[in-house]
Formats: structure tokens, sequence, C-alpha cells
């Protein structure tokens, strides 16, 4: 396993952009899923 | 099974291991048996590290615990995402940089023999015994739903995939994983399409929800939360999983071989994260999915006769005790609350669909209360299975899918279903015999080994290792009786007894700098162990209440502030 000087980052110009990105989704599902709840409930 | 399911099944099966054994072409190397060359790209990481995660019990257990619980269980992989990222930043560039084969190789380097060795054995304990399980866990469930005898099981739930195993290696276990999650999703996807396309025919996907969730099956978010505040024995909540769920997740996915070995499989540090992320991102709506499939079953269910326990063999047990004439009367009162529960269903959908509200309100209230009467029902049973009869198990969550598959869906498709749970197990099992052999001849037969070997020689002696490990793991499987719990919580209980003080020593070694002493972190860890295991054991004892999920936090900030305590008397 190595990092090659062309490895470009998908998307993203940094990791930061994909760490964000990460924590973003996993923040809209918790809502999705209160919102599911209060729906069904 | 029908003739055409044998035909699925075993066409299924022979079809994974021959293209197993196709993939198996490796170079005759340590790197290229447990490590593919390090030349996999993140599609082929994120599906690996998927398939290692995702076992058998995965499959069978979620629909249940959706089943019995409700949705709530998906709040355990909340900490996934988060593991992720920490991962992708702290852990990977330092294996890759290290070009590392295991995890604790790296505490060699940064502290010492004993500590790398130390991580290893709580490693093979903990991973060992739970791949016995994950062997053990489906065979059980097939043998007592199919009447197929449990050595034989075993040995065909455990031993077939050896085959591929030991000539390929790591590369023939991320192919097979590859194909055998492709099947998987077909199958499961096929199951929820056909549940609801078995219910009436003016309830659909959406109705077939709001069923569920008017009987408290869509509970996905809770707080744990109650009038006395903070309930700290309730294992499924918003914060355990996110907490809890987040030091289980960090110490599984970053120090435990079976997953650090998937990941360091990736051609470079790039496609190593991106597998890592792609799964934080994936991970949760997949589990979410699987869930929903159980809620699905749930409402068929409603408007179907239910068993009042899903596990026949258990049930005979019953039969067959002083409680027979007891059970016959709960079976009889429960199949009629049942028969009133269908009525009310289909004058609840009826009521919605005509727009009454009030009637829709009025059959609900009535389905609530006819619900906790077969509730209280069930618990009778699983009562008289867990504390009455000897050798009773209650605990018939890893059933409830399976049963229904095996009784409601169409010929063929029981089939693909059976093949899926031996390809999920095959997936998750194959990775960790993978792992425990490349700990086994990596972390110990070359440090302890006075012999020279050559590249050959380490390769053939890999392949004996990997044999060893599958055939331990069929053992431990056949010694695996009365587990008494939800198999899949089995299998997490063990991992946080042991991962919670493997990731406090990786803490210490990527936080602490300050730390050079390795005794003291040796010792640390040492006593946070003892220190996990009072708290599991006085829990056990009634002493108190917690879930389990807080011994991997307990576990990791055991060993930092052991570390950091001792140090600071050590330096004075």
């Amino acid at each position: 396993m190595r990092e090659k000087e062309n490895d470009k980052i998908p998307m993203f110009s940094s990791w930061t952009g994909w760490y964000l990105f990460v924590g973003a989704v996993l923040l809209l599902l918790i809502l999705l899923f209160f919102l599911i709840t209060k729906r069904f409930a | 099974m029908s003739q055409l399911d044998w035909i699925v099944l075993i066409v299924t099966l022979l079809a994974i291991i021959t293209y197993g054994l196709y993939k198996s072409r490796t170079t005759h190397t340590l790197d290229g048996y447990f490590l593919s060359n390090r030349s996999l790209p993140w599609g082929m990481v994120l599906l690996s590290i998927m398939g290692t995660q995702a076992s058998a019990i995965t499959f069978l257990s979620a629909p249940g615990q959706a089943y019995t619980d409700g949705m709530r269980f998906v709040q355990y992989y909340f900490g996934i995402p988060l593991a992720m990222i920490v991962i992708s930043i702290f852990f990977v560039p330092i294996f890759s940089k290290l070009k590392v084969y295991t995890a604790y190789e790296y505490l060699e380097q940064r502290f010492d023999g004993k500590t790398r060795t130390l991580t290893s054995l709580l490693f093979f304990l903990q991973r060992g015994l739970s791949t016995g399980i994950s062997v053990f866990a489906p065979s059980i469930i097939l043998s007592s739903l199919l009447g197929w005898d449990i050595i034989w099981t075993n040995l065909f739930m455990g031993g077939l995939l050896i085959i591929y195993t030991i000539t390929g290696g790591a590369k023939a276990v991320a192919y097979t994983q590859q194909l055998q999650l492709i099947i998987v999703f077909t199958g499961m996807f096929l199951a929820a399409y056909m549940v609801v396309r078995m219910l009436p025919a003016n309830v659909g996907f959406i109705e077939a929800l709001e069923v569920g969730g008017k009987l408290g099956k869509l509970n996905v978010i809770t707080t744990g939360i109650t009038e006395k505040g903070f309930n700290w024995s309730d294992q499924y909540n918003l914060f355990s999983g996110i907490i809890g769920g987040f030091f289980l997740a960090l110490s599984y996915f970053g120090t435990d071989q079976s997953q650090v070995g998937r990941y360091l499989t990736a051609r470079s540090l790039t496609e190593s994260r991106m597998g890592l992320l792609m799964n934080g991102i994936v991970k949760v709506p997949m589990q979410f999915l699987i869930l929903l499939v159980g809620v699905l079953v749930f409402t068929f269910y409603q408007f179907n006769k239910a068993p009042v326990f899903f596990n026949d063999v258990q049930l005979k047990k019953l039969e067959k005790s002083v409680y027979a004439d007891s059970l016959r009367q709960v079976q009889h009162q429960y199949d009629s609350i049942g028969l009133i529960k269908q009525q009310l269903v289909t004058d609840y959908t009826l009521a919605r669909e005509s727009g009454t509200e009030g009637d829709a309100e009025l059959a609900v209230a009535s389905l609530l209360e006819r619900q906790k009467a077969s509730d209280s029902l069930r618990k009778k049973v699983v009562f008289w299975l867990n504390k009455k009869v000897p050798g009773g198990d209650g605990n018939d969550t890893n059933y409830i899918f399976l049963r229904f598959v095996v009784d409601h869906l169409p010929v063929g498709l029981v089939g693909l279903l059976i093949a899926i749970i031996f390809l999920a197990s095959w997936g998750s099992i194959a990775a960790a015999i993978n792992s425990l052999a490349s700990c086994s001849m990596v972390d110990f037969h070359r440090r302890f080994s006075k012999k020279e070997h050559s590249a050959e020689d380490e390769y053939r002696l890999s392949k004996w290792y990997t044999l060893g490990w599958g055939i331990f793991c069929i053992v431990v499987a056949m010694f695996t009786y009365n587990i008494g719990n939800s198999l899949i919580e089995a299998v997490n209980i063990l991992g946080s007894l042991f991962y919670g003080v493997i990731l406090g020593v990786f803490l210490v070694a990527f936080f602490m700098k300050q730390i050079t002493d390795s005794t003291v972190v040796f010792w640390s860890a040492l006593l946070a162990q003892l220190l996990v295991l009072l708290v599991f054991i006085f829990t056990k004892l009634g002493f108190f209440q917690m879930g389990f999920l807080w011994l991997n936090p307990i576990g990791a900030f055991g060993v930092v502030g052991i570390t950091w305590t001792m140090n600071k008397i050590k330096s004075r």
C-alpha cells in the first residue's frame, strides 16, 4: 500500500472534505430516522 | 426443502467455491497470501470490509430484532461513520507508512515485543471464539428449522470455505466476498418484495410501515432518557449507539486484524481511506434496510397467523414438559387474539383508505391492547423456556426471519435464502480465519521460530495455519451450545470484553507520545482488562445495570487512565 504522487482524492480537494461529508451524511440519516420515527409512531 | 430449493442451494454454493478457487492464483509470498500484494481498488476493499462485518447472524438476527424490539437496533451502528473518519486520519497512514502485515506489529515498533504479544493473544482469544460462534450460529438455526444434523451443518458451514481460503488467501476471500454480497443483497431485496406482495391488496409498502409504526416497531431513534434520568442498562439508544458504538467500531475496524487485514490489501493509502469512508456512508442505511425487512415481516404476521414462538425445537421441549397443558392453552388464546388482530388491522387499513381517521384511531387503540395481550402470552412461553425447562432457550430472535422464509416464501427463493446464510457466513469466517493465520505467522511464528524460512516455506506454513484455525473454529462451534441470548449479541459482548483494552493500547501509542515506558503500557493493559471483566461480572451478578457497549469506552479509557497515572507515579 503506498501513497502515490498522482493519487488524486476523488470528488473533494482534500480529505477534510470527505470527513465532513461522511459526518454530514450521518447527521442527515439521524434526522431522517427521527422524522420516520415521528411520522410512523 | 423442495428439489428446486436444493438445486438452487447447491449450485450457488458450488459457484462460489469454484469462483474462489479460480481467483486463488496468487504469488507464493506472505504479501500475496495475506495482503493480495496490496493491489486492490477501493470498491473491492469496501465490499471486503462489509462482507467481513456482515455475517449470517447479521442477516438472521437483525430482522428478528426488528420484529421483537423494533428498529432502534440501527442506532448501534451510528458510531461507525465517526470511527471510519478517525481511523482514516490516524490509523491507516501509520499502518501504511510502516508497511505492516498486522496491526499489532506496529506496537512492537512503538513499545516492545510483549505488548505486541499481549494484544495479539487478546485478538486470538476474542476472534477465535467469536468466529466459532459465527460458524455455530447459522448452523444451529438451519439444523433446527430444516432438521439437518448439527455436526454435518457445522462441518459444511465452517469446512467448505476452508478450501478456497487455504488456496487463495486474502485475494480469494476478497473476490468471493464481492460475489457473496451481491447474492445476499439480491436475496434480501427479493424477500422484502415478496413480503409486501403477500400482504392484502389494499396494503402497500407505506401502509405496511404504518401498521408496524402504530404497533411500536418504527422506533428508529430513541434517547434512553426516562423520568428517572438516563437509563444505562438500555442497550440501544442514540447515545449508547454514538458513544459506545464509536468505541466498539474504532476497536473493531482500527485494531481487529480481520478488518485491518482487509484495508491493508488496498493498492494505496487513498484506496484504503476511500474503502473505509464509503463503509461509513453505506453501513447505516444498509442495516436500516435489513431491519426494515423485519418490520415488514412483523406486519405480515398481523394479517396472517403467527407462531407464538418461532423455534419449533424449543416448543417441542415445552410440549414434553409439565407445561404441555399450559402451552396448549396459551397457544389457543394466542391464536384467538391473532384472529381479532387480523380483523382490527384490516379495519384500520380500510378506515385509513376511506379517510375516517376516528375509526382508524379506534382500531389502533384496540390493536395495541391486543398486541399487549399477545406479547404477554409470548412472554409466558419465553419464561417457561428460560427458567423452567432444562436446556430451554427462550430467545427466538434468530429464528423469526428464517421461519417466515421456510413457511411462506415460494419454492426456489427458499433455497436462495438458505444459500445466503451460508454465503454471508463464509464471507466473515473466511476473513477471520485469514487474519488469525496472518497473526499466527507474522506475530508469532516469524518472531519465535529459530529456523530460517524461505518465502516459499512461509507461504506453505501460512496455509497450514489457515487450516489449523479453520479446524479450531469448527471445534468451538461444536461446543457452543446454550449461549442463551441472541447470538449477534453474544458475539458483540465477547468483542466488547476485549476490544476496549486493545483500542486503549493503540490510543496510548498514537496520542500519548510522552509515554515511552513499555512496561507501564503492558501492565496498564492487563489491569484495564481485569477492570472490564470485573465490571462485566458485576453487571451479570446484578450489582448494577449497564449495557455491554459501555465496556468498550471503559476498557479504552481504562488503559489510557492507568497508563497516565502509572507514568506520573514512576516519573516522580
